[in-house]
């Protein structure tokens, strides 16, 4: 250990390995990833992952804005590594292709909150609700997670009445509550949180090994 | 490895070209670690109140990534290389090469770092983990670190002593690794981020990196030197300190993947991953058979590194463990891992700096620390802080942990137990905050008592009464 070139040769070596490993193949490998196209029953092209709309690609820039990824994943795990195909966090495990659309993805460390990876199939058709943006409190007693509230605005009720787009909440004394545009587009990425697409590498599991 | 018995009082003559650098490192991490610890624990605060202060600029995410660039690039980076430059003038008996550019380099950084606190705050957040700092200010880190490393890397190759001492080994190692893994980061996450997750493991790489090969060296190589020369026994075993070294240089760099088990990614990663979170253990239970302690010494120096060895040991075989599929598919994504990492980087990592700190603040400024009270005080609150803290993390996400692996149990139950640790944790941050706020006190007396007559401290003056006329001189 006294040889100084050795020294340094062995520090830059070691680190160079894991970096060839690490950074410089996983690119290698990930960059040719596409979009899965495949032929449905009505013999039309569809792309997965679709492309998101152009609110929902603003409302990911909020959702990074904001650090929401600090309580909520966005991934899910096969059954054989936690519980997540069985609370009902996703169909099948999430893989690389889920995540095209997403720079960058918010995969998350954390689970504080739920799983949000297919936030919008939960949705299912009933549109999402402003109100859980605003006030988490309000759609769920207790909950701590974060709202938005000031990406809303409030503001008296006009002469006509209240406005169409306010929020729906119990009458509080002729205030009502408007959503922004950024709200809005954070709600509309919320809606677009989809990672259930058939691929080849992620079939869907059978239905006794994932228990949905 | 020679010991001398008694450390000496003040810097030799070849040492005084560090004087200034070295001050200006470890003041500006120890204002950072305050900083830090502050937005720690405001965001601590918000996990179990999230209806205080609900503004845009205090969502938790921001609090978070604003606390973990702070307590990683700004604290722990300047104090370990303040304390690294330092050692290897000392170690290599040499100068630094231009310490007007290690200054230079640390006000860049500084105002990198201090621009990043509003960009963080306003939502620039690259939303990269552990890279949320807007990519400007980034590169103006990474100019700034390459300032001050450079010193660092040309006083190992002007080393006039014949032969390296282990602090010198981990040094150059850390040295020259933060320097590719930050730019790896900042090119490939960054500048270039390709589609998709691989930002995720380039991420990964870094993270684990910054951990293993930046501010693990760091730290070991304070202990290697200081325990030594404060107990005056060698390390014990030292024909183990090369393979200690070696294998975490060879073991580092491959955990990129641990936080990723079971995540979207290629399989053959996540196994790699595995295997070197494990194998970690190889280094660090050698680097615990070198450092090991024992009873001697109760100087507040020696009082630092044990508890900085002993979270090391705890530390590395817990992230061991948990880097296992099986343990990990229970912990994963909970409070656990993020006691782990707070052991590590404040239990481990901050607690061998201070040592070599206490041993250094006499020879740096001349003086002595002026109150033992605030010494005792800064050792109590330090361990309190992490018991409490680390503590409450590790119970309530063990029990989240367990919670959640059940799909019986829904979320909102695991979230009712976990919340009272939750705020026990934030009480433990406080705790160490104010520890760290103890010690600084400490600093400022020993400032102001460069304004009285040499032999007196601020402390004796207001003991004897004479304070207000000599401080009025
Ligand atoms: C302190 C942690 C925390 C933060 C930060 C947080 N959340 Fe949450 N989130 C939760 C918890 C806990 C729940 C479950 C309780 C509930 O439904 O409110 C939840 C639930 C949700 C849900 C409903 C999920 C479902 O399956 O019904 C959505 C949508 C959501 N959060 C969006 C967000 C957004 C957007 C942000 C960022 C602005 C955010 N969250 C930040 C903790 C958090």
């Amino acid at each position: 250990m006294n040889y100084g070139p050795l020294l340094f040769f062995g520090v830059l070596a070691t680190l160079a390995a894991s970096w060839l490993g690490l950074v410089a193949v996983p690119r290698h490998q990930l960059a040719p990833l596409d979009a899965d196209l495949s032929t449905n029953s009505a013999n039309s092209v569809v792309t997965y992952p679709p492309a998101r709309s152009g609110q929902a690609v603003q409302g990911h820039a909020i959702y990074v804005a904001h650090g929401c990824v600090a309580c909520h994943t966005q991934q899910v795990r096969a059954a054989k590594d936690g519980s997540d195909l069985a609370r009902g966090w996703g169909r099948r495990r999430t893989v690389a292709r889920d995540y095209l659309r997403d720079s960058p993805a918010q995969l998350g460390a954390s689970r504080l909150g739920p799983d949000l990876a297919n936030y919008g199939e939960r949705l299912g058709t009933n549109a999402f609700n402003l109100v859980r943006l605003y006030n988490p409190r309000m759609a769920v007693t207790n909950s701590i997670c974060e709202g938005v509230p000031f990406l809303f605005e409030q503001r008296p009720v006009g002469l006509t009445g209240p406005s169409p787009e306010a929020l729906i909440l119990p009458p509080d004394g002729g205030v009502e509550i408007i959503p922004s545009a950024a709200a809005r587009q954070l709600a509309a990425y919320l809606t677009s949180l989809s990672s259930g697409g058939e691929l080849p590498e992620a079939p869907l599991p059978a239905k006794e090994e994932g228990n949905r | 490895m020679s010991v001398p018995a008694n450390p000496p009082a003040s810097l030799e003559a070849h040492e005084q070209t560090c004087r200034l650098p070295v001050l200006y490192l470890l003041g500006s991490g120890l204002i950072w670690l305050l900083v830090g610890l502050a937005f720690s624990a405001l965001a601590s605060l918000k996990l179990h109140a999230p209806e205080c202060l609900p503004f845009a600029w205090a969502s938790l995410g921001r609090l978070q990534a604003v606390a973990s660039n702070i307590l990683l690039l700004g604290a722990a980076s300047q104090t370990g290389l303040g304390v690294a430059l330092w050692l290897l003038v000392h170690l290599g008996k040499t100068e630094l090469v231009s310490w007007g550019s290690a200054i230079i380099g640390t006000v860049v950084w500084n105002l990198a770092l201090t621009a990043g606190i509003p960009a963080l705050l306003l939502g620039g957040s690259t939303g990269i983990p552990g890279l949320e700092l807007p990519p400007s200010l980034g590169v103006l880190v990474l100019l700034g670190y390459l300032l001050v490393a450079g010193n660092g890397v040309a006083a190992i190759m002007g080393c006039r002593r014949g032969g390296y001492a282990p602090a010198q080994w981990f040094i150059l190692g850390a040295l020259l690794w933060f320097a590719w893994l930050y730019t790896t980061a900042l090119v490939t996450a960054v500048y270039f981020p390709s589609r998709g997750i691989f930002a995720a493991i380039s991420a990964g790489w870094f993270n684990q990196g910054v951990l293993w090969l930046w501010l693990t060296p760091l730290a070991l190589a304070s202990l290697y030197h200081f325990i030594p020369e404060l107990t005056g026994k060698p390390v014990r075993s030292p024909e183990l300190a090369p393979v200690a070294f070696w294998s975490l240089a060879l073991f580092g760099g491959w955990t990129a993947t641990v936080g990723l088990v079971g995540g979207p990614i290629p399989a053959w990663l996540v196994s790699v991953g595995v295997v070197a979170g494990v194998l970690l253990l190889i280094p660090v239970l050698l680097a615990s058979v070198n450092l090991y302690v024992g009873a001697v010494g109760s100087s507040p120096a020696v009082r630092f590194a044990k508890l900085a060895v002993g979270s090391f040991t705890l530390g590395g075989i817990v992230s061991a463990v948990t880097s296992l599929r099986c343990a990990n598919a229970v912990l994963h994504f909970t409070q656990f891992e993020v006691a782990v990492r707070e052991l590590l980087q404040l239990g481990f990592v901050s607690a061998a700096l201070f040592a070599g700190i206490y041993a250094l603040v006499p020879r740096l400024t001349g003086r002595k620390l002026p109150h033992c009270g605030l010494v005792k005080a800064h050792w109590a609150l330090t361990v309190l802080g992490l018991l409490i803290g680390v503590g409450a993390y590790a119970i309530g996400g063990w029990k989240q942990g367990w919670g959640l692996a059940d799909a019986k149990v829904d979320l909102l139950s695991v979230n009712a137990v976990l919340k009272p640790w939750l705020r026990l944790h934030t009480v433990g941050l406080a705790v160490f905050l104010l520890g760290q706020l103890t010690f600084t006190a400490n600093v400022v007396l020993l400032l102001v008592g460069f304004a009285l007559p040499v032999g007196r401290t601020l402390v004796t003056e207001v003991v004897t009464g004479t304070a207000p006329a000599t401080a009025a001189k």
